[in-house]
């Protein structure tokens, strides 16, 4: 009897999905915008990122047309979670083609937490800037690379004293 | 050398003193009426120079008249009316390239604070740059002139400008200050007096030149004829494309570059951007994969970076026995596992085969239709737009000729863009994505059209597509109708007239069909036309019959009227629903839906992303033959612009 009643449940919920099923008998695009012919515009604010092949290279992205000079940020790094040591060459932001691929060999996924730490070599606003940079541009081609990663950054101008590499990522879940 | 001569100084001088009428009657007479002339704001050269032969007479009969003192006070008077004044002229140039060939495609501007209470002619020439005046406005003492350079020299001293100004009576003071023995002065001192351009000329035989050298063979081509019309793309292998046309065996270009012999042939000046989360994508530098479909459509199939966005680019001549059309088509696919904001622009390259050069047209009805100079519209303003040859209409030119380019942005399975620009292209194809136009910056000669698709919202694993309708029509100086989908019933009423007589002309129009429910809307069907000036107007409407009906445009020109007749065939009208493709905010927007079927319908409005926004239900009638379900969507004045879709649902 019990396996009736359960039978007859299913059999009710089926019908209820039948006749709330609905049937799109039509589809038509439509295009909802003010009636307007201007000879004269503004261009909108530049919010939008070029993609291209530099990329990586040109962390270009994120980077307000004019941003104010970053300041220095706390440093917290927890030598256990360290995955990668980022190197830089003195004076330079750029990712080089070694450094890309195990960058890639990370295998990082999107959505992971991780915290990217950058430095810079002889502090003031200048290495501060430096820091802040290669900070960003480990970030930017991990955004690139991987998909959307949820990344924490952290710099300072000057060099770390037990990672004198420019950058070091770790994860954190 | 090139004189060129702005639009004059027109002064309103709101109090004038009434003309003094002492001294020798005739010189007195003489001064009153070259008073009146500055208190009016004359411009006109004949009247100041029948001042000059005034004066030449009154010494002529009269040597003493200098000698009297009234007629001296007169002189004097006058003369201090015409100051000497020193204009700082500021000259700014477009941030453009400059082309030898073509110049700039905005003007300079010239701006000063220049203080002159008389009528006075500014003036600027070259000795070896074209120029041309577009605009002149003096207020305030302030004065602003437009000047497009049309050309440029290789050597760059000689892209010179030299300005001058003087009044308009200046020779009546040259002679009065002679006789009268005045040593002042009556001149307007411009300074500089000469510029120099400052941009280095593009020494490229046109403004092709820089991508030129990137241009790319086709991979594929596809072509699709219909009577002695027929069009044709051809795409590269970096998913870039040409479109062009044939009419009576002869092939033309409809973009730029379109390999067919006729023409330079090249592909690679129009491009497509791919905008995704707010990062811009050119689609030909993504990875892709082409191929040629066996219905002829030309496919490019690219991931967009590290994405997740696939895109599929479909480009398909299509058959048609009245214009040549072209299907550009984009689906979005969303691969990845987060929603994205994805949009589409569409730059492409226009070339009007032989009219290269005519104004654009936006067939809105408008006294003021036709663009030499950049313009934008959204497809709620004019659902396509042409060139126009506007030789042609004024000849009254009946004999067949090379088809006109357009664009026409609703049909089947068409989107329409959000918003479209006519641009010129030069400067167009520096720009990614952003790009704001100037009623200054000309677009005849080298056009192009941008079409943008804002950036929706596609869900993970979802797709969206967008698409336009590029072609040419060869107009027969009367009206037409398109069928855009006839599927639906989908048409675009297309109204043409011109005033070819040399009296004003009225005219109006009414379009029905002979059968079957037609849906046609039209804020604006009737015009005066003055002589020369033409009504041009295409507006969506949509016949639901079954087989065959006759859409009827019956035109009335002052009283007078004349019937043209469209046979539309192969037409369903049960299971279609019925509403404008274009809708605007805080307006009601109407749908209906005709079956054979007795049954209870709503309808819905659902963005880009399958979000519903509205849903209404609608209100059944008895048809012949079935049911027409009607109801009204009340669009917010404050709804987001962007596609939406309407689904009628049981």
């Amino acid at each position: 009897m019990k396996r009736i009643s359960l039978l007859t449940t299913v059999i009710a919920l089926a019908l209820t999905g039948a006749v709330f099923a609905e049937e799109v008998l039509s589809s038509r695009p439509v295009v909802i915008s003010p009636r307007r012919i201007e000879t004269e515009t503004k261009a909108p604010e530049k919010t939008s990122k070029r993609a291209a092949k530099v990329k990586v290279e040109r962390p270009v992205v994120e980077t307000p047309e004019k941003e104010t000079e970053p300041q220095e940020t706390a440093i917290s790094i927890d030598e256990k979670n360290i995955v990668m040591k980022v190197e830089f060459k003195a004076g330079s932001i750029q990712l080089s083609k070694p450094i890309r691929k195990q960058l890639i060999a990370l295998a990082l996924k999107p959505g992971q937490k991780i915290r990217i730490s950058g430095f810079g070599e002889g502090g003031g606003k200048k290495g501060t800037r430096l820091g802040n940079l290669r900070a960003r541009v480990v970030a930017s081609f991990l955004n690139e690379a991987v998909g959307e990663i949820s990344a924490t950054l952290q710099w300072s101008g000057k060099p770390h004293a037990s990672n004198p590499e420019g950058a070091v990522i770790e994860v954190l879940n | 050398m090139r004189l060129l001569i702005l639009s004059p100084l027109i002064l309103m001088i709101a109090c004038a003193s009434g003309p003094e009428k002492a001294g020798t009657p005739v010189f007195a007479d003489l001064v009153a009426q070259a008073n009146e002339l500055r208190e009016k704001g004359s411009t006109d050269k004949a009247l100041y120079q029948n001042l000059v032969e005034g004066l030449s007479l009154i010494k002529k009969n009269n040597p003493q008249y200098k000698s009297e003192g009234a007629n001296q006070k007169l002189a004097a008077d006058f003369m201090t009316k015409y100051p000497s004044v020193s204009c700082e002229l500021t000259v700014t140039e477009p941030d453009e390239k400059y082309f030898t060939v073509t110049g700039y495609a905005s003007p300079l501007v010239l701006s000063t604070a220049c203080p002159v209470a008389a009528p006075f002619l500014f003036e600027a020439d070259s000795p070896d740059i074209a120029l041309e005046p577009v605009g002149f406005d003096y207020s305030a003492g302030k004065m602003t002139a437009k000047i497009r350079v049309n050309s440029a020299t290789t050597e760059r001293k000689k892209n010179k400008l030299r300005f001058s100004a003087r009044y308009y009576a200046a020779e009546f003071l040259t002679a009065l200050r002679a006789d009268f023995d005045s040593v002042e002065t009556s001149i307007i001192a411009v300074n500089p007096l000469e510029y120099t351009i400052a941009a280095t000329p593009i020494t490229s035989p046109d403004s092709y030149d820089a991508v030129r050298r990137k241009f790319r063979k086709a991979e594929y081509t596809s072509a699709a004829t219909s009577g002695d019309i027929g069009s044709e793309i051809a795409q590269s292998e970096t998913g870039q494309f040409t479109i062009g046309g044939m009419q009576a065996g002869k092939k033309f270009d409809l973009t730029y570059g379109h390999p067919n012999g006729t023409l330079p042939d090249g592909i690679g000046t129009s491009f497509t951007t791919v905008r995704v989360d707010g990062t811009d994508y050119r689609f030909e530098e993504q990875r892709s994969k082409r191929m040629k479909a066996d219905d002829g459509a030309l496919v490019c199939e690219a991931k967009i970076g590290k994405t997740g966005i696939t895109v599929i680019q479909t480009l398909k001549p299509e058959e048609d026995n009245n214009r040549i059309r072209t299907r550009i088509g984009y689906t979005i696919r969303n691969t990845s596992k987060k929603a994205r904001q994805v949009g589409i622009r569409l730059m492409l390259d226009t070339w009007a085969g032989k009219n290269d050069g005519v104004p654009f047209l936006l067939p809105t009805g408008e006294t003021k239709q036709l663009y030499r100079t950049e313009v934008e519209f959204t497809p709620a303003a004019a659902v396509m737009w042409q060139i126009y040859d506007t030789e042609r209409a004024r000849a009254a030119n009946t004999a067949p000729q090379e088809p006109g380019l357009q664009n026409i942005l609703v049909g089947k399975d068409l989107v329409p863009p959000d918003r479209v620009a006519l641009a010129n292209w030069p400067n167009a194809v520096s720009s990614v994505w952003d790009y704001a136009v100037s009623g200054d910056r000309r677009i005849t000669g080298d056009s192009a059209v941008l079409l943008w698709w804002h950036p929706a919202e596609i869900k993970p694993g979802s797709s969206q597509l967008v698409a336009t309708e590029l072609g040419a029509f060869s107009d027969k100086r009367e009206p037409a109708v398109f069928v855009t989908n006839p599927d639906s019933g989908d048409l675009l009423v297309y109204l043409w007239h011109y005033n070819a007589s040399e009296a004003n002309e009225q005219v109006s129009y009414t379009v029905r069909a002979l059968n079957g429910s037609f849906t046609y809307n039209v804020e604006r069907d009737s015009a005066e036309l003055k002589p020369g000036e033409a009504f041009i107007k295409a507006n969506p409407a949509q016949i639901l019959a079954q087989g065959t009906s006759t859409v009827i445009i019956t035109e009335t020109i002052n009283g007078k009227e004349k019937e043209y007749k469209f046979p539309v065939e192969n037409l369903k009208r049960w299971k279609k629903s019925a509403g404008a493709p274009v809708a605007e905010p805080g307006k009601s927007f109407p749908v209906s839906y005709f079956d054979e079927r007795d049954m209870s319908l709503k309808a819905r409005l659902k963005d880009a992303g399958g979000k519903v926004l509205q849903s209404i239900p609608l209100t059944k009638e008895t048809v012949d033959g079935g049911f027409k379900y009607t109801g009204n969507f009340d669009i917010p004045a404050g709804a987001n612009h962007g596609r939406y879709t309407v689904e009628v649902v049981r």
